[in-house]
């Protein structure tokens, strides 16, 4: 496969009309979940989730992705209007964005925020396919024990995504990685774990552990407190104009920059948007000619943030569909989703089922492309929103979220198991254990248990013929590197807390 | 944020539990001809073992802290803040997750068209939410435009209830 036959293939895909159908609502979607403050891409994903199951994969994709895109600008809006974070993320562009608000430049900062959202998009789907197409090429080296070095690989995230307390995020991951395995053993096909019934023999089905602990565990959490979102007055976008292209100038350097380190950033496992953000805001500072601004206005720190943050959208796929190894929450359910409708993402799916790949560019670009044309005035369309009543989104969310469970096999059991992991998760996201550690952990531990176990059987039980073959050795020594950057990050992140 | 540090404390004693659990569990696990080093057992031991030795050592970091707050059982908590200055209600996540177990319990035998109303509704009563009429408006819209969109547009067979003859007689359900 070569960089343009993708390219190609998806803009091919992008003349099927129905894409745009579930394009332009995922996106619509997306900016509603960003702009909601504490909705965000996963708990988007995972209210939406069960509906994806009963369209066509490829517009599954394209319809999440467009959900994806849009949370990355939907959350800039009330962090610019509002100084409200519509995810962690955003809380650079409240700092930058909400100064030039507070001065009436708010349109300035919805601007700048709109354009290198949509370079840093556009920007970071080329390379995604640059990045992937390589993986393509491996398609058939990849036996056991390389999957199994993948799988190794996709557990780095958890030490990332374990949160404040690193043993409490240990102990998550491993909650995770014994749910995966009660079922079926791999090998043997015995029973494990089942408690002696029936309906655990086979396992918990992911999707309902998966959304418990991600989405429903959020929503409980979120019935503790009644308050509203805002009265919606708080700013009108439409009494703003879109700034002159000449206040632009200064912002495409760091546009750029944002985007390539986003994209990067975006792909190491467990990383996502929040680090991307960081990293190229702080790049930008150290190349701009006024770093004193950052922090009080700066429309070059808004850019580099907003462009790492939707160009780590594209960099989190790299993993998640070029080795089946998501690196997020967002990213565990577009696993699923995909999943569930039979395929195994990894390289042999990039060579068996191009359509897919296909349908993420065209998603991607379709959602730029009608951003451009109307996220100006959806951020008027946006801030109404936000006017909401938080109570009736709560309710309504919870109940939308069972019925879409129970519409998965029509079983009330999954709604049962979805509410027992979402009570588990509750109690998990209040006192300190990261419910997506133990989310990505139930995803990842059935095949790394799998593949271990089938990889040694392939080399006789020989430890030393399994670790050494060429893809594994490479794969698991980039794999303790990162595992150790993530350990010193995590901590070194935790040390400059503690002494504030 | 501030969280009960009994409770925490309970759920490090829970996941000490649990990996007690799996030991055993695992020790039932019954081996067979098929040999690999790892063995259908090999992640059980790990698990337990992992589990144990987390629990044990969340016990100890929170008793080595005991008498740092000096008898107040609220400690900053590792998890999700709530928000600041809104007042919190630790039993409204109860009585919701109650009225899920009554859904869950009743959807099959009354319906989704019947428990579904009623379990939104009272979840709107349960956020307070600001406009009375939208409690009972809500529920009913919510419901009929979910079960046309799922039964006849997703093909969802969503569960009627005693509505089960009265569908069947006017041809909307053949199952």
């Amino acid at each position: 496969m070569d960089f343009l036959t993708p390219m190609l293939g998806g803009l091919q895909a992008m003349l099927d009309p129905m894409l745009w159908v579930f394009v332009l609502l995922g996106t619509v979607l997306g900016v509603l979940a960003g702009a909601l403050p504490g909705v965000g891409t996963t708990l988007a994903f995972g209210l939406v989730l069960p509906f994806t199951f009963v369209m066509q994969p490829t517009m599954a994709v394209a319809f999440l992705l467009g959900i994806s895109v849009g949370v990355m600008y939907g959350n800039s809006i009330p962090a610019v209007l509002m100084a409200v974070p519509g995810n962690p993320a955003a809380i650079l562009t409240v700092i930058d964005g909400h100064a030039l608000q507070r001065r009436g430049e708010g349109g300035l900062a919805l601007g700048v925020s709109l354009v290198s959202s949509l370079i840093g998009q556009t920007v970071g789907t080329v390379l995604f396919v640059l990045l992937l197409v390589p993986l393509a090429g491996l398609g058939y080296a990849f036996q056991s024990p390389e999957l199994f070095a993948l799988f190794a690989l996709g557990m780095i995230a958890l030490v990332s995504l374990s949160g404040k307390n690193i043993l409490k995020g240990a102990i998550a991951s491993v909650f995770g990685v014994f749910v995966a395995i009660i079922g079926l053993d791999p090998i043997t096909n015995g029973p494990r774990f089942h408690l002696d019934t029936v309906v655990l023999r086979n396992g918990f089905s992911v999707v309902p552990v998966v959304i418990g602990l991600l989405a429903l565990s959020e929503l409980i959490r979120s019935t503790r407190q009644i308050y509203q979102w805002g009265s919606g007055d708080e700013g009108d976008a439409a009494a703003r104009k879109f700034p002159a292209i000449a206040r632009f100038k200064g912002t495409l350097k760091p546009t750029l920059v944002g985007s390539v380190l986003g994209t990067l950033v975006g792909a190491i496992p467990g990383a996502g948007a929040t680090p991307a953000a960081m990293i190229s805001y702080q790049q930008a500072q150290f190349m701009s000619k006024t770093p004193e601004q950052f922090g009080n206005g700066s429309i070059e720190g808004i850019a580099a943030n907003e462009a790492a943050q939707n160009a780590s959208n594209s960099g989190e796929l790299i993993p998640t569909l070029g080795l089946g190894i998501p690196g997020s929450g967002s990213m565990v359910l577009l696993l699923t989703a995909l999943t569930v409708h039979g395929f195994t993402p990894g390289p042999r799916m990039l060579v068996t089922s191009p359509d897919l790949l296909y349908a993420a560019i065209a998603g991607m670009f379709a959602a730029v492309i009608f951003l451009a044309f109307t996220g100006w005035s959806m951020a008027t369309l946006m801030m109404r929103a936000v006017a909401m009543d938080r109570g009736v989104v709560i309710a309504v969310s919870l109940v939308f979220v069972s019925v879409g469970i129970y519409s998965l096999n029509g079983r009330v059991f999954d709604v049962g198991v979805a509410y027992g992991f979402g009570i588990v998760g509750y109690f998990m996201h209040r006192y300190g254990y990261s419910t997506a550690a133990a989310a990505l952990a139930v995803v990842l531990g059935k095949g790394f248990e799998r593949h271990l176990r089938q990889g040694l059987s392939l080399t006789s039980n020989d430890w030393v013929a399994f670790v050494t073959r060429p893809i594994t050795a490479i794969t698991l020594s980039i794999a303790v590197l990162l595992f150790v950057l993530s350990l010193r990050r995590v901590l070194g992140v935790r040390s400059v807390v503690k002494t504030g | 944020m501030t969280v009960d540090r009994r409770v925490d404390l309970a759920i490090a004693g829970v996941t000490i539990a649990l990996g007690a659990l799996i030991l055993v569990l695992t020790r039932r696990i019954g081996t067979t001809l098929i040999i690999d080093p790892i063995g259908p057992r090999g992640f059980g031991y790990l698990i337990s073992g992992a589990l144990m030795l987390g629990g044990l050592a969340a016990v100890i970091s929170r008793l080595r802290r005991w008498d740092e707050n000096e008898g107040n059982n609220n400690v900053p908590s590792d998890g999700a803040a709530d928000e600041d200055d809104v007042p919190v209600s630790a039993n409204r996540p109860i009585l919701v997750v109650l009225a899920a177990a009554a859904y869950i319990a009743l959807l099959q035998p009354l319906g989704f068209l019947i428990v579904t109303p009623l379990f939104l509704g009272a979840l709107l009563y349960m956020m307070r939410t600001r406009n009375v009429r939208g409690r009972i408006v809500i529920p009913i819209v919510f419901t009929i435009v979910v079960f046309v969109v799922f039964s006849q547009g997703l093909n969802v067979n969503l569960p009627v209830g005693p509505f089960r003859p009265l569908f069947i007689r006017y041809g909307l359900l053949t199952y």
